[in-house]
C-alpha cells in the first residue's frame, strides 16, 4: 500500500479534482468524527475507571472493569447471546434461501411486488413488531387462546429464548433474502443447464453450483444478521425479559440501573471488538474464497 | 433413415411460447457421427431446438430420439448430450480441470480418475498448462476450447454447439473451426452445430438444415443447398441468387417469358416451381454462372442481351449489375477478365447453362 494517502483516488483523477473531492468528503468525515469516533474514544476512556456505581468518575486508569466481565453473569449471558445470533443466522438462511430463489426467478411487476412484501415489515418499528409477537405468543395471546380453545393446557412462549429466536429470525429475514437474491441474480442460467447436462440432478446442481456462487451474498447477509442480532435490544428485552438476558440488555442495565459506567463501557468495547472481528473475518474469508471466481 | 438408426432424430418437433410458435413440425435425422449445421437467423428457433434435444425444454409435440432411444420426458442428466453454450457457461468457482472433470464425476468417476480424464481432454485442446486457472483468468478463445473439452469429456452420444464461434474474432474463428471439426471427427459424436453464419455452416458441416421462422426449409449437403435450393429463402440465405419473375409459356413447361419479352429455358424438373401457374414462378441462377461474351455454339445455354448498369470490384472478383430487355435486373460475378468485356452503359451478350437455371415458387 502507498504510504501517506488515506483516500485512494482513481488513477485518472488529477490534482485539482482530488482537492474538490476532499472538500466534498469533509462534511461527512466531520460528522463521522463527531458522532462515531469521538464517543468510541470516550468509551475507552470511561472503561479504564475502576468499576462500580460511582457518581463522579475518578481513579485509574486500570483494567478492572474488563476483568469484572469474566465473572458471573457475563460469560453465560455472552454465550446465550452468541447462541441466539448463530441460530438466528442459520434459521434466516434456511428460511430465506427458498424465498430468495423464488424472488430471483421472477421479473417485472411481480418481482417488485414481492420485494415490497419482503421489505414491508422493515417499515414498522421493531418495538411495534416485538409487541405484536407478545400478543401472539403470550399466555393470553393467540397461541395460548388457541390451545385453550382446543382444551389443551395453556402454554405461553413469551419470556423464553425460543420467543427471542423467533422474533429475531422474523426481523432479520428480509436482509438475508435480499442479500441472497442479489447473488442469485448474477448466476447465469446457462450454468444450471450446463450442470444438468453434465449429469447433475437438480439437488446436486444446487449444492455444486448454486450454493458456492451465492457465497458472497450469504457472507454479506450472515455478517449483517450476526452483528445485528448480537446488538439487538428491543426484541430480547420485550420477548425474553429476565428469562433470556442478552449482552446488550446487561449493558443497558449497567448504564441505567446500576450506574456502573466503567463496566458498561468495557462490555460495549468487548461487543464492538467482537463484532468488528466477525465482520473482518467474514470479509477476509469471502475475499479469499471468491477472488478467483468473481475477481477482486 | 429410421429414427432408431439415426444418431439423433427429431420427429415432428413443435414448441410454442404463449402465442408465438417457436418451432413447428421439425423432422430431422442426423446420422451417427455426422455433423449437421442448423442454419438460420436469430429467432428462427435454433436454440429452442437445441434445448429440446438437451432436455432443458419440453416440446409441445413430437419426439426426440438420441442414439436410437426415444427420450420421452427424460431430464437432461439422463440424456447423454454434451452441450457447448454460446456463453460457454464455465463454472466460475471451479478451476478449468474441475470444470472438465465435472461431468465424469457426476457420472460416477472417482475424483482422481475424473481429474486425469480432464487433464487428457485439456491436453487435446492444447490447454493442459492452464488446468489450474479459473475461467475468469483465461481468454474467450481458451474458454471456448475448455467448454468443448468439458462437453466431450462425458463421451456424449450427441454434441450440441450453440453458436460456438460467434463471440470470437475472425482469425480465432477459423482456427477453432478446424479444431472443433477434427475433435468432432475423432470422437465420432453426432453433432448439431447451430449458427447464423452461412459461410461457417457451409464450410464445416456434412449437411446443413436451413431453418426459417421455426420451420425447416431444406436439408442437404452444402453443394446441394448452393446449386439446388428448394425455395427462395434458401436461395437468398445461402449466398447470392438472381430471382427473376417469369411466366411459363403455354404448352412448353421448360420455357419461360420474362416481362418485356426475353425468353429463358430451364430443365423440366429443375425445382419446385416446375409446372406452377403463371405469375408464381421465379427463375433462379447464381451470379457466378452468368457469363458475359459471345455464347458458345453448343446447345444447352440461355442466351440474352443486356445493358451494363454498374460494375463493382469485390476484391478478387467483379460484380456486374445488368439490365435485361424489359427492365429486369440481373447480377453477374466473375473474374477480372469481365472488365475487358464490359463498361458501364455497354450493350453485352449474356449466357449461362440451362442446367444451372432453377425454377422456384414465388
Amino acid at each position: 500500500m502507498r504510504g501517506g494517502a488515506p483516500i485512494e483516488f482513481p488513477p485518472h483523477m488529477d490534482r485539482s479534482r482530488r482537492r474538490v473531492a476532499v472538500l466534498l468528503l469533509l462534511p461527512a468525515l466531520l460528522v463521522v468524527a463527531v458522532v462515531a469516533a469521538a464517543p468510541i474514544g470516550l468509551l475507552f476512556r470511561v472503561a479504564l475507571y475502576p468499576p462500580g456505581p460511582v457518581a463522579p468518575l475518578s481513579g485509574g486508569p486500570e483494567l478492572d472493569s474488563f476483568a469484572g466481565l469474566l465473572s458471573a453473569p457475563y460469560p453465560s449471558v455472552a454465550l446465550r447471546t452468541l447462541r441466539l445470533s448463530l441460530l438466528t443466522t442459520v434459521l434466516v438462511t434456511l428460511l430465506g434461501f427458498p424465498v430468495a430463489l423464488f424472488l430471483s426467478r421472477s421479473r417485472g411487476l411481480s418481482r417488485r411486488i414481492q420485494t415490497l412484501l419482503i421489505v414491508s415489515p422493515l417499515l414498522m418499528s421493531v418495538v411495534v413488531r416485538a409487541y405484536g409477537w407478545m400478543l401472539i405468543l403470550g399466555r393470553q395471546g393467540f397461541v395460548g387462546e388457541t390451545l385453550a380453545a382446543l382444551s389443551l393446557p395453556r402454554v405461553g412462549l413469551l419470556h423464553t429464548e425460543a420467543a427471542v429466536l423467533l422474533a429475531l429470525t422474523e426481523s432479520f429475514l428480509p436482509f438475508m433474502i435480499l442479500a441472497l437474491a442479489a447473488s442469485l441474480d448474477r448466476i447465469d442460467p446457462d450454468l444450471l443447464a450446463a450442470a444438468r447436462g453434465l449429469g447433475a440432478s437438480p439437488v446436486r446442481t444446487f449444492f455444486a453450483v448454486v450454493a458456492p456462487l451465492t457465497l458472497p451474498g450469504f457472507v454479506a447477509g450472515a455478517s449483517f444478521v450476526l452483528v445485528g442480532s448480537l446488538s439487538a435490544y428491543a426484541i430480547p428485552a420485550l420477548l425474553g425479559g429476565s428469562a433470556a438476558r442478552t449482552f446488550v440488555m446487561e449493558i443497558y442495565e449497567l448504564v441505567t440501573i446500576s450506574f456502573d459506567w466503567p463496566t458498561a463501557a468495557a462490555a460495549s468495547i468487548v461487543l464492538l471488538l467482537f463484532a468488528s472481528a466477525l465482520l473482518g473475518g467474514a470479509a477476509l474469508l469471502s475475499r479469499r474464497r471468491s477472488a478467483r471466481t468473481f475477481g477482486a | 433413415m429410421n429414427p432408431r438408426d439415426a444418431g439423433l432424430a427429431l420427429e415432428g418437433l413443435g414448441k410454442r411460447f404463449g402465442e408465438t410458435e417457436s418451432v413447428s413440425d421439425v423432422t430431422l435425422r442426423v446420422g451417427r457421427g455426422e455433423l449437421m449445421a442448423l442454419l438460420g437467423s436469430s429467432g428462427a428457433g435454433k436454440s429452442t431446438i437445441l434445448r429440446c434435444i438437451a432436455g432443458h425444454l419440453e416440446p409441445d409435440s413430437g419426439e426426440v430420439w438420441i442414439g436410437g432411444e426415444l427420450m420421452a420426458q427424460a431430464p437432461p442428466e439422463n440424456r447423454n448430450v454434451g452441450m457447448v453454450f454460446q456463453s460457454y457457461a464455465l463454472f466460475p468457482h471451479l478451476s478449468l480441470r474441475r470444470n472438465v472433470a465435472f461431468g465424469p464425476e457426476r457420472r460416477g468417476a472417482s475424483r482422481g480418475t475424473a481429474a486425469d480424464l480432464a487433464d487428457e481432454m485439456l491436453e487435446r485442446v492444447g490447454l493442459l498448462e492452464l488446468a489450474d486457472r479459473y475461467p475468469r483468468e483465461i481468454s474467450g478463445g481458451e474458454a471456448q476450447r475448455v467448454a468443448v473439452a468439458r462437453a466431450l469429456a462425458i463421451r456424449p452420444e450427441v454434441l450440441l454447439l450453440d453458436e460456438p464461434l460467434s463471440s470470437l474474432d475472425q482469425t480465432l474463428r477459423r482456427e477453432l473451426r478446424s479444431l472443433l471439426r477434427s475433435l468432432q471427427r475423432s470422437f465420432e459424436a453426432t453433432t448439431v452445430w447451430v449458427t447464423h453464419d452461412q459461410e461457417e455452416a457451409l464450410t464445416v458441416a456434412d449437411r446443413v438444415a436451413v431453418l426459417n421462422r421455426g420451420r425447416l426449409q431444406q436439408v442437404g449437403t452444402p453443394l446441394e443447398l448452393h446449386t439446388r435450393p428448394a425455395n427462395t429463402f434458401v436461395a437468398s440465405f445461402v449466398g447470392k441468387m438472381n430471382l427473376l419473375p417469369a411466366a411459363p409459356e403455354p404448352g412448353r413447361p421448360d420455357t419461360f417469358r420474362l416481362p418485356g419479352g426475353p425468353v429463358l429455358r430451364a430443365e423440366r424438373d429443375a425445382g419446385p416451381g416446375s409446372g406452377a401457374a403463371a405469375g408464381e414462378v421465379l427463375l433462379a441462377m447464381r451470379p457466378e454462372v452468368v457469363q458475359i461474351g459471345h455464347p458458345p455454339a453448343a446447345p444447352g445455354f440461355n442466351r440474352i442481351g443486356a445493358t451494363v448498369r454498374r460494375i463493382a470490384f469485390l476484391g478478387d472478383r467483379l460484380e456486374v449489375e445488368l439490365e435485361l430487355e424489359g427492365g429486369t435486373r440481373l447480377l453477374a460475378r466473375g473474374n477480372t477478365l469481365f472488365e475487358s468485356l464490359a463498361r458501364e452503359g455497354d450493350a453485352v451478350r449474356l449466357y449461362w447453362p440451362v442446367a444451372d437455371t432453377r425454377i422456384l415458387i414465388r
